[in-house]
């Protein structure tokens, strides 16, 4: 019988029982998933980003293989805040795994809306606040900006002791700088990244792909950068990070673990193995095992030592 | 939230050998596997969504052509990276499915219409194999009159025209009149709502094509306001079970997904 290792991490108050999580997008509000995900060896499930109207989302098609991965523009499409918690949320409370809700909006009022609805909802255990979405105050995504991205934490700080993850985008200038304010503004975590912009063209129609141009880039064209970005972010901060962009298997997880994160996010993955998140945590038991790393944050940040 | 759970706990992802593969026309395959799940619990019209392996990042839904006992087979044309890869599959080789997905066709109404049509628009065929199946099974004394209307470009391109129950006549259009009339599958068909129309007739289509056979069928549905119609819809994919909303398409009553709110729709819904 081999020895056990210890994969639990804890994310401000939170505790997870696996350092992996599937990307916010990737497992809708993982209803669909059911049958098709052994739900209790994932850390969390962070839910698809929630709004405070509904979103009606982009025009398609909105998705589209390319040779390293996936371009989306699927829009924040989502019910809105009021109906997630009505028709959603009861059957989300019956999953056995942590549920983290994902909050975005076009305002900062409306990320404050929404937290503030969310915050009398029990079952939820923590936040990420997606501040890669464009703003249309900022005309940029918040989280291209440490001011605002410092402004937005510190307000929803205030109104909750629910633990703040804060999700950036890899597409800065200066990726410490941005987890810095996040750290400020008082996150417990960070994630990172989020997807690249990207497009794809039609020789045949010779128009783009997508509907509308332009859209998210993910899948494993993406992981040197989501790599990189995280080895910068744990160099500019102590607190936890949620690293992921391109995970593909267990070895390219254990790549986030050495450059500086304490959980791994599944995106893209998610869409060809349902139960890749289980997989792959399985993949990393092993890999410790083999390495004698007896628990999991001994592995983060080793490249850097 | 209205929940869409009938068959939600019949999706799996299952590993299914190969058994046969075959070109059975220009760049076109038909392949089988076996699966008792997927013969047990698939309606004509869902799909599979097929890992193909070779590094892609997504997988690629293929509508369930027919099936036979144990065994189901696949119909499909190479057309990219995905298709060209699984054409290279032999006998043996696993194949990793998600699957049965999407709603399908509501084939059980079939017996309650005068006059029963597929009509199929190139590989739009190979849902419609399954269905005529099926259709057979269930109503073949009932049902008066069952057509399939298949269009194709040209005389080679026409397949699976032996695999339809014997009740459906079949009526075939190519664009080159090589084979059946000149003309499209949409003139196939109008040919035939011509001649039943002053019969009082209550008709249904069901529909598998390119999208402009779809508006084509929009139009004669104005025309003869005695036909109902599905159809069977294609879009780009991602996941194939309802989390990505990657595939929607505009319907009047909003943006929906192929992969699980269809692929089948009331063709009124969408024209």
């Amino acid at each position: 019988m081999s020895k056990p290792v210890d994969i639990k991490v804890k994310l401000g108050t939170l505790t997870l029982k696996s350092p992996i999580v599937c990307a916010s997008g990737t497992f809708g509000y993982g209803l669909e998933m059911k049958g098709l995900t052994d739900f209790s060896r994932l850390g969390a499930f962070i839910t698809k980003t929630i709004t405070g109207e509904p979103r009606v989302g982009n025009l398609p098609p909105r998705i589209i293989e390319v040779e390293t991965g996936v371009l989306n523009s699927i829009g924040l499409e989502n019910p809105g805040v009021d109906i997630f918690i009505q028709d959603y949320v009861p059957h989300i409370k019956k999953i056995p795994c942590e549920c983290i809700v994902s909050i975005g909006g076009h305002t900062f009022e409306e990320y404050k809306e929404v937290l503030k609805k969310l915050e009398s909802v029990k079952g939820i255990r923590a936040y990420e606040i997606n501040l890669s979405c464009p703003n249309l105050q900022l005309k940029r995504m918040i989280s291209q900006d440490p001011h605002a991205t410092y402004k937005v934490v510190k307000t929803l700080r205030a109104k909750t002791a629910r633990p703040l993850i804060v999700k950036v985008t890899g597409e800065t200038e200066d990726i410490a700088k941005i987890v810095g304010a996040a750290k400020s503004g008082g996150a417990d975590a960070v994630s990172l990244v989020n997807t690249f912009f990207g497009m794809a063209i039609d020789i045949v129609r010779q128009k783009p792909y997508l509907g509308k141009g332009y859209g998210g880039y993910s899948g494993k064209g993406i992981k040197p950068l989501s790599v990189y970005r995280v080895w910068n972010a744990a160099q500019a901060v102590d607190i936890p990070l949620i690293g992921g962009g391109g995970v593909m298997n267990a070895a390219d997880a254990i790549e986030f673990f050495l450059a500086g994160a304490h959980v791994v996010s599944i995106g893209t993955l998610n869409f060809l193995y349902p139960n890749a998140c289980a997989d792959i945590t399985g993949g990393i038991i092993a890999y410790m095992r083999a390495h004698k790393i007896k628990k999991i944050n001994e592995l983060t940040g080793r490249a850097h030592e | 939230m209205k929940k869409k759970t009938e068959n939600r706990d019949a999706i799996k992802h299952i590993q299914c050998s190969l058994r046969t593969i075959e070109k059975v026309a220009y760049q076109t395959y038909r392949l089988s596997f076996v699966s008792e799940h997927l013969a047990r619990c698939a309606r004509p019209g869902q799909f599979v969504h097929v890992n193909v392996g070779g590094g892609l990042s997504l997988r690629r839904p293929f509508s369930i052509h027919k099936i036979k006992g144990n065994e189901v087979f696949l119909l499909f044309r190479v057309v990219g990276r995905g298709t060209r890869r699984l054409k290279e599959y032999h006998r043996g080789d696993t194949l990793d499915i998600l699957g049965p997905l999407g709603n399908g066709f509501r084939f059980h109404e079939a017996h309650k219409y005068s006059h029963v049509f597929l009509v199929a628009g190139g590989m739009g065929v190979a849902p419609l194999v399954f269905l005529s199946q099926k259709i057979a099974q269930g109503t073949g004394r009932s049902l008066v009159d069952a057509h399939v209307c298949v269009g194709v470009k040209t005389k080679k391109d026409l397949i699976a025209k032996s695999d339809f129950p014997r009740q459906f006549k079949i009526y075939t259009a190519s664009d080159d009149g090589t084979i059946g009339i000149k003309g499209s599958v949409i003139d196939a068909l109008e040919k035939k709502l011509i001649q039943v129309k002053d019969k009082n007739p209550r008709i249904k289509i069901y529909a598998c094509g390119p999208k402009p056979m779809f508006a084509e069928c929009a139009r004669l549905l104005k025309q003869y306001p005695f036909c109902d119609c599905e159809v069977s819809f294609e879009q780009f994919m991602g996941c194939g079970i309802g989390v990505c909303l990657g595939c929607v398409i505009d319907t009047h009553d909003g943006y929906k997904r192929v992969c699980k709110d269809g692929p089948v729709f009331d063709l009124k819904s969408i024209f």
